[in-house]
């Protein structure tokens, strides 16, 4: 089994939270994550950051304002001239 | 018992856009004016995360609409209603950005994390008594997490947005922009990085 670096787990994180880093690539870095405590809290906080992102804009979008009446015309306008 | 919540808005989704299609089908008077008032807000705010400039916003939700209308005879009643239109307004905010003058790629180094030479981590992290996840979905979190996001160079955010945030997937990022998919996938993985260095003082660690 490969030792891995924080670096090189770094790099992997992507991969290793949607589930693409190769069988032996992932045992290396649970191995590595199992040890280092500045790892996973990294992982902790780079998974939360994504969370974070979609959390803040499912938000926005629930709470969007209705289309300003004026766009909402001017839709429906340029509808009729088609 | 999430799911069953979920598969009952679905259902009530769905009749109502079975409903609303059958309407804009058949020309029936207020019909078009419901779909935009229906969803236009929600277009709206996609577009102006993509876009940032509200001028640019207003037009894409606007050709997003007449898009729809022109093309609502080929809509199968497969995705809601929603779905469809969420994916006509972020093509249309993408080929909008396409049009824009190329921008110069912006550095994120200063935002990535540092290394020793050893390949150890140069800062320490903190997790701190609360999950970081839990801290940052706080309602006062919300507005720092967005700003965060807005701070992201554009072609970091723009992938950022559209992979975490409106779910494209890899490669049709990557046929969208015309970058390849690894590209895609190294610019995904930096601004996540970024954005945990920008947010790093709400989870009341360390920053860089």
């Amino acid at each position: 089994m490969t030792k891995l670096t924080c670096r090189a787990c770094a790099e992997f994180l992507a991969d290793y939270l949607s589930g693409e880093l190769e069988i032996e690539v992932r045992a290396s870095f649970e191995v590595h994550l199992d040890r280092c405590r500045n790892c996973r809290c990294y992982l902790e906080q780079y998974a939360a950051v994504i969370k974070a992102g979609q959390t803040a804009c499912a938000r926005e979008n629930e709470r969007a304002a209705p289309l300003p009446e004026e766009l909402v015309r001017a839709i429906l306008e340029a509808q009729k001239l088609r | 018992m999430a799911a069953p919540q979920q598969s009952t808005a679905d259902s009530e989704a769905r009749q109502a856009d079975a409903v609303l299609l059958d309407d804009l089908r058949a020309g029936r008077a207020g019909a078009y004016e419901k779909l935009v008032r229906s969803y236009g807000g929600r277009l709206l705010a996609v577009a102006r995360r993509l876009l940032t400039s509200e001028e640019d916003a207003r037009d894409a939700v606007q050709e997003a609409f007449l898009n729809a209308f022109k093309n609502i005879h080929r809509f199968e009643g497969q995705a809601l209603l929603s779905t469809w239109l969420h994916r006509i307004v972020v093509n249309v905010s993408l080929m909008k950005l396409r049009s824009r003058k190329r921008k110069p790629e912006e550095s994120l180094d200063h935002l990535l994390p540092a290394f020793r030479d050893d390949g150890h981590f140069a800062e320490r992290f903190d997790s701190g008594s609360e999950p970081a996840d839990e801290r940052l979905a706080r309602e006062e979190e919300q507005t720092a997490v967005r700003a965060a996001i807005d701070d992201l160079p554009e072609h970091y955010r723009t992938i950022l947005l559209l992979r975490d945030i409106e779910g494209i997937g890899t490669q049709e990022v990557a046929e969208q922009l015309g970058i390849t998919p690894n590209a895609v996938k190294l610019r995904l993985h930096r601004a996540r990085q970024a954005l945990r260095t920008l947010l790093a003082p709400r989870l009341g660690r360390p920053g860089r």
